[in-house]
């Protein structure tokens, strides 16, 4: 009876260890320790979606990420393919401290700030999401049209995948909201390796 | 024996000052945090300051808050204007993470809803000393205009300087707008409510 209830209760304490929902089912680093390290997309998917209410138009601009490459494809009433250069690194230390470099097409964005890994609510698990707050710029703007920050200063992002090599965030967050105007949103999943 | 009668006192001083986050905390409580922040909370009086800091434009504004109305004083090039108007912000906060709130800035007015979490305590932040809110749903208004208490973002964090049962302090200073030249909208300030 033992020998069943021990490995039942392992499971059972390790299962609710994982945040994310591709977690690695156990591990012995803890979850700061793991996110510290200079990541790089590897691939990754995005959708941008614009509501525009007043203009009765609607749009899904979806990008595709591979290595250094982006190919986009637009249906806004008409169908058009977009390609360039797309490279995006976070490097993020223990001590809630990041900094990072995007590139998107021959706009930079580099900068830095602080990170934090939020605590859990009803819907939420604690240390699923982690936030970034931009704090200083060394390259470009934060209001230019770039993907990692969405025109924003402060962004969260959910932590699907955390492990040594591995992080996958996926982001579903409106950029802004105005039901009187236009929606701007972006969904998607992006892969980044150490 | 008094000895160690003084050894206990320092030592639960020790532990309960290390439990408070907010410089302005009660030094001893029994509610939880998450506790003390759940409830419908109505601003009592604000002190916000707008600055923007650009080549081509240098002003501020500042934003004297509370339900009886706001004051604007705008400074640009030296000079001052004052304007006055009507305020009102209201926060629910529930304990199982989601939030709405009413911010009514002279004629225009932000409705939304979503969810709020503490902070973690990456860093030199103390854990829960940071509540964040995300935007999920707006009713009327925008996330990008005149509205305050958002700083024209769907996600965005306060500093609690004070947590009690009933009073509730939050404290701001980040960047709406950054570049790299050095140019900046940057919002500072406090928020003090009440239950």
């Amino acid at each position: 009876m033992k020998k069943i209830i021990l490995p039942l209760l392992c499971l059972l304490f390790f299962s609710t260890c994982k945040k994310g929902e591709d977690d690695p089912f156990i591990s012995l680093r803890s979850r700061k320790a793991r996110l510290e390290g200079d990541w790089h997309l590897s691939t990754g998917k995005l959708t941008e979606s614009v509501d525009d209410h007043k203009n009765k138009l609607r749009f899904n601009r979806v990008f595709s990420f591979t290595s250094t490459r982006y190919e986009a494809t637009e249906d806004a009433g008409y169908y058009a393919v977009y390609k360039g250069v797309y490279m995006l690194s976070i490097n993020m230390d223990k001590n809630g401290s990041f900094n990072f470099k995007e590139q998107f097409d021959s706009r930079e964005l580099f900068g830095e700030g602080v990170w934090d890994f939020l605590q859990g609510s009803d819907k939420i698990k604690n240390k699923e999401e982690v936030n970034f707050i931009i704090g200083k710029l060394t390259k470009g703007s934060s209001n230019e049209y770039h993907l990692f920050n969405w025109g924003l200063t402060t962004m969260r992002y959910r932590v699907k995948e955390l492990r040594n090599k591995t992080l996958v965030l996926t982001v579903s967050n409106d950029a802004v909201t105005d039901p009187s105007n236009a929606d701007l949103s972006y969904s998607g999943e992006l892969t980044f390796v150490q | 024996m008094i000895r160690i009668s003084a050894l206990v006192a320092l030592c639960c001083l020790f532990i309960l000052s290390a439990c408070k986050k907010g410089q302005d905390d009660p030094a001893f409580t029994l509610l939880s945090r998450k506790t003390r922040m759940e409830g419908s909370w109505h601003i009592v009086t604000g002190h916000l300051k707008i600055e923007d800091n650009k080549a081509s434009k240098k002003e501020t504004l500042e934003y004297d808050l509370s339900p009886a109305g706001l004051t604007v004083t705008l400074t640009s090039s030296g000079s001052s204007t004052v304007y006055v108007g009507q305020y009102d912000l209201t926060l629910n906060m529930k304990k199982n993470g989601d939030f709405s709130f009413l911010e009514k800035v002279g004629n225009t007015q932000l409705n939304g809803s979503g969810r709020w979490s503490f902070n973690s305590g990456a860093g030199e932040t103390k854990k829960k000393a940071d509540v964040m809110y995300v935007i999920e749903n707006v009713e009327s208004g925008t996330t990008s205009g005149l509205a305050l208490f958002n700083k024209a973002n769907t996600n965005f964090e306060y500093f609690i300087r004070e947590l009690r049962s009933k009073k509730l302090v939050l404290e701001t200073s980040s960047f709406i707008y950054i570049n790299a030249e050095g140019d900046y909208q940057g919002i500072e300030g406090t928020l003090e409510f009440k239950q």
